[in-house]
This record gives C-alpha cells, structure tokens and sequence, in this order.
C-alpha cells in the first residue's frame, strides 16, 4: 500500500514545467470563457424579459436573486473582462479570483433557466476557483515583473493542481462511460442507433450522409466505449500514455463535433496545456529552498 | 510541502473522485458534483421532438428548430420548453410567446456553436404567428438523403400577435 502511495505521490507532486503549463491552462481557460460568454448563450435581453417566467435557483446558490439589465450586464461583462485580464496575465493573484467568481455566478445564474443544469462547464468552474490558490502569471504574461523564484512548496502545489486536472478530466471519462453503463446497459456501446439516431436528428450534413453506412455509427459507437472506458485505467496505468489520451480526445471530440454536432470545446481546448505541452517524463529539478 | 499535508491533499482527491462515482452510480446529480449522466441514453425508435411553425404577415409559413426561436443552446431547450407549455399560467405562457415573437421581428440574434441563428422573416415582413408542434418521427424509417418527415404533428399551442 505504501509502495502505491508512494508512485502515486511522486506524480502528484513531480509534474514537468508545472508553472508553464499552469500559464498556458490559465490562457486555454481564459480563451474558453471570453468565447464562450462573449459570443455564446448570454444573451442578456432574453435573461431579464424571461426571468419572471424561468428563473428557479435551487441547490448552493439559490441565493442569487433574480437579476436586472444592469446587474446581469455586469456579471456578464464582469466575466469577459476578468478573462481578457486573466488571459494577458495582468494581476493574475487578482484577475483569476475575479473570474472564478463572476464566471461562478454567471454560470449557475443561466443554469437555473432550465432543468439541464450545465454539467459540461462545472469543470471550468472548479478549474478557474483552483487555480487561485496557485500563480498562474509566471509564464507568458504581457507583465512579467519580477518575481522571485518559486519554492519548492509553490512547486508541489502547481504540480498537484495540473495533476488533480487530469484526474478530473480521466475521472470524467470514466464516469460517463459508466453512465451509460448503467443507464443502458451494454448496448450502448453496439448498437448502431446509439450515435445513429441523434445524428439524424440533430446531426451535420456529413453524420447524416453517413447513415448510408449503418456499420459506421456501429464502429463510432463501440470506439466511444473503447476510448471512455481505456482513459481512466491507462491514465493511472503509465504517464507516457498520458500525451496521446490528450491527442485522441481531442480528435474524439472533433469528430463527435463532425457527426453530431455535439460540440466540446471548452474541455478539450484544455488538453494541449494539461495533457500534451511539455507532458514528457516528470521534473528534472525541483527547487530546492522550501 | 510536509507528509501530512501531502496525504491530506491526497485524501481530498480520493473523496472527490469517490464522491462524483458514487454519483454516477446513483444516476443523480447535487451540483458541483456530477454524475456526467447526459450522454447515458438512447434515443428510441420513435423520437418526439419540438418544432416551431413561424407566419409571416403575407401568409408564408417558416418550419424551424426550437433553437431558431431562443438565443440559448438548443439542447437546453426541450426542458424550458416543456415548462412553459405545461408549468406557466396561460397569461404567462402567452407573454412568453409573444415576447419570443416580438425578439424575432425586432432584434434576430446570429448563431454561434450552439446557439442557433434567428429565424427571420422576409425583408419588409414580420412574424405575426407562431406556433409550437410535437414532431413524432420513426427513426427507423429515415432515408438517408431525404429530410426527415414526422408521421404525427400535435399542436402544442399557438399564438399570434
């Protein structure tokens, strides 16, 4: 058991480059929320004219009353702003606080419109709350400053945060894999009406001209079986598998871009930062002051 | 960083990923944790999806996607949806419909991702109905290359301004 914690620890805490790579997860996130609250679904006239009708907060934060023009303006611009900062590294202690909690409460806020419930962006709220208790702005930064160097706690704590990243991502995988699982059982993953279906209905031009080819939807379905099912157990089984898990969910989620139409971005434009850039081996020096 | 403070970290991860499966295996969800459960089902051979009926002030008709008519991610739709047909009081229901319509004539919104472009009327026309349909489809039936056509359209409700 010790000998386990003990390989587990040293990945935790050994990642390579862990505050370049914090720096490039911190523009890859800030990317991600400005395009998504700038040009996706925050449309603010719809959220006030329909607030009297929609708005039913529930859970954690059912205190956020509903909101006026002005106040959904200002959580809304409060995110974008805190984004594009975040993004050129301006004041990152200050900028990725002010992001997680206006894209926090941006978030839930249009959640609570409906009874699907945002699940596919509570990763982006966990990732930009942990990433103030980490320095972010070391590395590629329009304001570098002086900074002194890094201790050798600072360093652990980078690692952990990057490492307990791809735990979620690996463990999110694993999780919906299970889902279906259960929820449907194994067939899931064999039938052709699985991905069929929903492509039919919802998909491109190009998932429907493949309906002439049953056999393909039966191969998508059974190769996102594979590729959930293999992620979690070959995360934990060896790193070096860990830059080509980035690779193909990537091109997982383009594809089921393709096809269905189903789109992903704002987890996989994470992978280059979190799984791929500078993911080889572990550190080759550690600082040494604590 | 200390042992202590190492094996603490450690645990929170382990109760974390503990927590989130045991989710998934409830099949239920108490944000932030999440059981990843939306992509879990199947759709069924014979699928029911809304539609939405628009008519201009010359008398032509538009069929579109819910997602043409909300500036929202239209997988979001069927829930919000289904509410106001069957939650709002008919008062309500009705200043719904007829803001969403008022949105199309005055201010359409264009698509990104998933948020879908507005619906729009013909240059000088306006929206003046719309109505709401129930789509029943035999997936089974489809034919590639041929759009996909309901066997049963219900009337959820309509409203004109």
């Amino acid at each position: 058991m010790n000998r386990i914690y003990n390989k587990i620890s040293f990945f935790l805490y050994n990642q390579n480059e862990p505050f370049k790579r914090l720096a490039l997860l911190r523009i890859s996130i800030s990317i991600v929320i400005f395009i998504m609250v700038f040009f996706g679904d925050s449309d603010a006239q719809f959220y006030v004219d329909n607030a009297q009708f929609l708005y039913k907060p529930v859970g954690i934060f059912d205190f956020i009353p509903i909101l006026n023009m002005t106040g959904f303006l200002i959580v809304k611009w409060g995110t974008i702003i805190s984004a594009l900062l975040l993004l050129i590294g301006f004041k990152t202690r200050i900028t990725s606080i002010l992001l997680a909690v206006f894209y926090l409460i941006f978030s839930r806020y249009i959640s609570f419109f409906d009874s699907y419930w945002l699940a596919y962006v509570t990763h982006l709220n966990f990732f930009t709350i942990v990433l103030c208790f980490t320095q972010v702005g070391r590395y590629y930064t329009l304001f570098p400053g002086s900074k002194t160097e890094p201790g050798l706690k600072q360093f652990e704590i980078a690692s952990f945060i990057i490492s307990a990243f791809q735990f979620y991502v690996a463990l999110l995988y694993l999780q919906t894999f299970t889902a279906k699982f259960m929820v449907t059982g194994p067939n899931w993953f064999y039938e052709t009406k699985t991905t069929m279906y929903p492509t039919i209905v919802y998909g491109t031009d190009l998932g429907r001209f493949f309906v002439v080819t049953p056999l393909f939807f039966k191969c998508f379905s059974i190769f996102t079986g594979i590729f959930e099912g293999l992620f979690f157990p070959l995360f934990l089984y060896k790193k070096a598998t860990h830059r080509y898990l980035g690779v193909l969910g990537i091109a997982f989620h383009v594809g089921v871009y393709a096809i269905m139409g189903i789109s992903f971005y704002m987890l996989y434009a994470l992978y280059p930062a979190l799984f791929i850039i500078m993911n080889k081996g572990f550190a080759k020096q550690k600082p040494e002051k604590v | 960083m200390n042992d202590k403070t190492k094996k603490v970290l450690f645990s929170l991860l382990i109760v974390y990923g503990c927590s989130q499966l045991i989710h998934t295996f409830l099949n239920t969800n108490s944000w932030p944790v999440c059981s990843y459960n939306m992509f879990s089902t199947q759709m069924p051979d014979i699928d029911e999806e809304y539609m939405f009926e628009l008519t201009e002030d010359d008398g032509s008709i538009q069929l579109v996607r819910p997602g043409n008519c909300f500036p929202i991610e239209y997988y979001r739709l069927n829930g919000m949806i289904w509410e106001t047909l069957h939650v709002l009081y008919a008062k309500d229901k009705e200043k719904f419909f007829k803001g969403l319509l008022n949105r199309l004539n005055t201010d359409p919104w264009k698509g990104f991702d998933e948020v879908l472009p507005a619906a729009k009327p013909k240059s000088g026309k306006k929206f003046v109905k719309m109505t709401v349909f129930t789509f029943r489809y035999d997936l089974k039936k489809y034919k590639v290359g041929t759009p996909l056509v309901p066997f049963e359209k219900i009337t959820e409700y309509n409203i004109s301004l």
